[in-house]
């Protein structure tokens, strides 16, 4: 196997289809994503036998969606040969392989993301309603595609503290990694809090009138519309990431950004498109990233 | 002056029927709130005021006829003070005789009740308890009320009109002293 | 400089205390006074959001009163006017995280450097209430023209009266309508007052351009055409011991109850004379 790379590859697996209509049902659906599209999809078979025509519809389905096949992970011989007359690259498919190319990454933000590989469920009635989980481009694609978002321009203006805030705070620098995390799956809503010393991983909306208050990260998978206070023990290698970071309030380690006054969304604002978004200490101000779309 | 009333009443008798259903939802919500602030003031209940009233009216039509349906019956907060306030429209005064009858059939009648009903006096007097925590009372069981004065009839009839005067120079005679309508 | 504490109550919820604080405290500063207002309904704040301060809010008074920091840092200084400031409540705690000698020593202490303190006072009668009047010497009852909101107010000015250190109480009458006034739909002024035998300090008219003074975050006195923001400022000056006439709000009156309200008096004057 050569160790290259594929630029602008997209991960999908497919090993755990039963059969070739499940399998292109997963595919279609994957392909569907807004993430998917104009990129190069690497596929995971797993022991799939696929003849050169059921392989060529595949080939066409993601031509079809706006997409390009990159190569091909297979362990049955039936499909390599099939890819071979097709001409599609066949290659053992490694994820930190993949990754690790990308130059331009922080490691913590891939680990994040690639952490996430779509497996095809067995139940599929029950899992047709979600999402599935695909690789999503990281962040560092986003900065490149110009979505640094920097506070001052949109939604936050930082705070100023002096007189507010202890003079004394420690601030110190430390993985969050390290430290332990509590997931949720539920809504947080106005007078509740969540405290804890790690990290807060939330699946769901966190409405204006809660606290997060984490001593790591704060990850919401859903809007943000609280307080959120990651580092809140002056780690400032902390980060707040929300599918929508609409808080009323960021603050990581001793540093606070406030929502500009002028910034009239509401707080709560239910759509079908998020742009994920994360907030990063950077030269003594908080800094948003925002993941664009390719297209935009 | 009649000219005026009737002009009045015949100009407003073309708007009457609109009046009738829609002028009085504030004066209903006026009326509600008078009895519902009474009894949250005095934690007296509506049964309570419901007796209090009708013997008030009872005893002071001994002494004058009065209208029934406009009797007005108010506690008012004056600092921490909660006074009674009545408030009864007098359409004439009753000539000593006619009081004299009246204040002999009353006596009749309350003698009968009393040997017919004992449960009767028993409410009163607690009543009396009731409005009297200030140590003025209210009198209004049948033996005191032949000593009620005219001295109640200013307080109510205050605003209305000059037979008020009238009522009260004649029941002064018969008038004992310790009757006031207020209380706490 | 010992300034005036005065407590912004109601008993019922909903007929705009906080809305008022809001408005006679932006008021009172910009009339020239150093003013701070203290929300006190722990659990279901809002004053920050009437004010437009939500965002800014680092300390509240639970954090004061559980000496997480000192009073003065949790004080927001309004957007506009550096005379007004803010003390949150905490939104996460509820109405036991105060007590009512915590309290009044905070307001014995923003006595110190200020001229008014207006404490938001939760609705209801329970604790939330006490903790907000234990500090006040004044008291501004707000009541609106219907049955419900004038018997809590009646309870109110009850409970209010008994109490000895409060000095005065006064009724403010909110979300007047003329237009329902007038054709007897709706309870006048002088009902109330007649009904709650309370001075009055102020009333002001329903007005449409509160909702998105509310949503601005922008109270209604700083908008200088408005009715209910007139009404609200001659609120303020009133409390400052001026004499201030108040709002004629009939004009609109429809021409049949101009009419009919003439002969009503002129009918009583004759009753009167007979």
């Amino acid at each position: 196997m050569d160790n290259g790379s594929i630029e602008n590859g997209f991960i999908v697996d497919l090993s755990n289809a039963k059969n070739t209509s499940q399998l292109i049902y997963e595919l279609s659906s994957i392909l569907d994503l807004p993430e998917a599209r104009n990129k190069k999809i690497c596929l995971k078979l797993g022991d799939t036998d696929l003849n050169q025509s059921q392989l060529l519809s595949i080939k066409a389905l993601i031509d079809s969606m706006q997409g390009e096949i990159g190569l091909i992970d297979t362990a049955s011989e039936q499909t390599k040969a099939a890819a071979e007359n097709l001409s599609i690259l066949v290659s053992e498919l490694k994820n930190e392989i993949d990754v690790d190319t990308e130059q331009t990454t922080t490691p913590e933000e891939i680990d994040t993301v690639l952490g996430i590989v779509t497996t095809v469920d067995e139940n599929n009635e029950e899992t047709q309603g979600d999402i599935p989980l695909t690789p999503i481009a990281d962040f560092s694609e986003v900065a490149e595609a110009g979505g640094l978002v920097l506070n001052g321009d949109s939604k936050y203006v930082m705070m100023d503290t002096t007189g507010i805030l202890p003079d004394d705070q420690k601030n110190h620098e430390e993985n969050p990694e390290t430290l332990p995390t509590l997931y949720l799956n539920r809504t947080l809503r106005s007078g509740q809090t969540i405290s804890y010393e790690g990290n807060i991983f939330i699946v769901g909306d966190v409405h204006p009138g809660s606290e997060l208050i984490a001593k790591g990260d704060i990850t919401v998978w859903g809007i943000l519309g609280g307080i959120a206070h990651a580092g809140a023990h002056g780690n400032v290698n902390a980060k707040v990431r929300a599918l929508k970071l609409n808080a009323i309030q960021l603050r990581i380690a001793g540093l606070y950004a406030r929502r500009n006054d002028t910034y009239n969304v509401p707080y709560v604002q239910k759509s079908n498109e998020f742009t994920p978004e994360v907030a990063v200490l950077e030269n003594n101000s908080i800094v948003i990233y925002k993941k664009l779309r390719r297209d935009e | 002056m009649s000219f005026f009333t009737d002009f009045y009443n015949k100009v407003f008798s073309f708007f009457k029927p609109q009046e009738n259903v829609e002028s009085n939802v504030k004066d209903v919500a006026r009326s509600r709130l008078k009895l519902v602030l009474m009894q949250d003031r005095t934690n007296l209940t509506p049964k309570i005021l419901e007796q209090m009233r009708g013997e008030l009216i009872d005893l002071l039509s001994k002494y004058v006829e009065l209208d029934k349906e406009l009797l007005e019956l108010n506690f008012e907060q004056e600092g921490d003070q909660v006074a009674l306030m009545l408030s009864i429209p007098v359409i004439r005064a009753k000539d000593e005789k006619e009081i004299e009858e009246a204040i002999k059939k009353d006596a009749l009648l309350k003698g009968i009740k009393l040997a017919d009903d004992e449960d009767e006096p028993d409410e009163t007097s607690e009543e009396s308890e009731v409005t009297s925590e200030n140590g003025e009372e209210i009198t209004q069981t049948a033996e005191e009320g032949e000593s009620v004065s005219g001295e109640e009839n200013q307080e109510s009839a205050a605003d209305n009109n000059e037979e008020q005067a009238a009522v009260e120079n004649e029941q002064t005679e018969s008038s004992d002293n310790e009757s006031s309508p207020e209380a706490v | 400089m010992s300034g005036r504490v005065i407590v912004i109550t109601s008993g019922k919820g909903g007929v705009g205390k906080t809305t008022t604080s809001a408005n006679i405290g932006t008021a009172l500063a910009k009339a020239g006074n150093k003013v701070v207002l203290i929300d006190t309904d722990i659990g279901l704040r809002n004053l920050d959001l009437l004010l437009g301060l939500e965002n800014r809010i680092v300390y509240t008074i639970v954090d004061v009163v559980e000496e997480r920091c000192k009073l003065k840092q949790a004080l927001v200084k309004d957007k506009k006017n550096p005379n007004l400031s803010l003390l949150a409540a905490a939104q996460t705690r509820d109405k036991s995280a105060v007590s009512q000698e915590q309290l009044k020593d905070i307001c014995e202490k923003l006595k110190k450097d200020n001229d008014f303190i207006l404490v938001d006072c939760p609705a209801g009668i329970e604790q939330g209430f006490q903790n907000a009047v234990a500090g006040a010497s004044e008291a501004i009852v707000v009541t609106t023209p219907e049955m419900s909101a004038i018997r809590d107010a009646d309870r109110i000015i009850g409970l209010l009266a008994a109490r000895e250190e409060i000095e005065s109480y006064k009724l403010l009458l909110n979300r007047v309508r003329p237009n329902l006034i007038a054709t007897n739909d709706m309870m006048s002024v002088e009902d109330v007052v007649e009904l709650l035998a309370c001075d009055l300090i102020g009333i002001i008219p329903e007005d449409t351009g509160i909702i998105s003074s509310t949503n601005k975050g922008d109270p209604i006195v700083n908008d200088e055409k408005s009715l209910a923001g007139q009404a609200y400022r001659n609120v303020a000056r009133r409390i400052m011991g001026e004499e201030v006439e108040f709002l004629n709000l009939e004009e609109d009156k429809n021409i049949i109850g101009k009419i009919k309200n003439f002969f009503e008096k002129t009918i009583k004057e004759i009753k009167a004379k007979i």
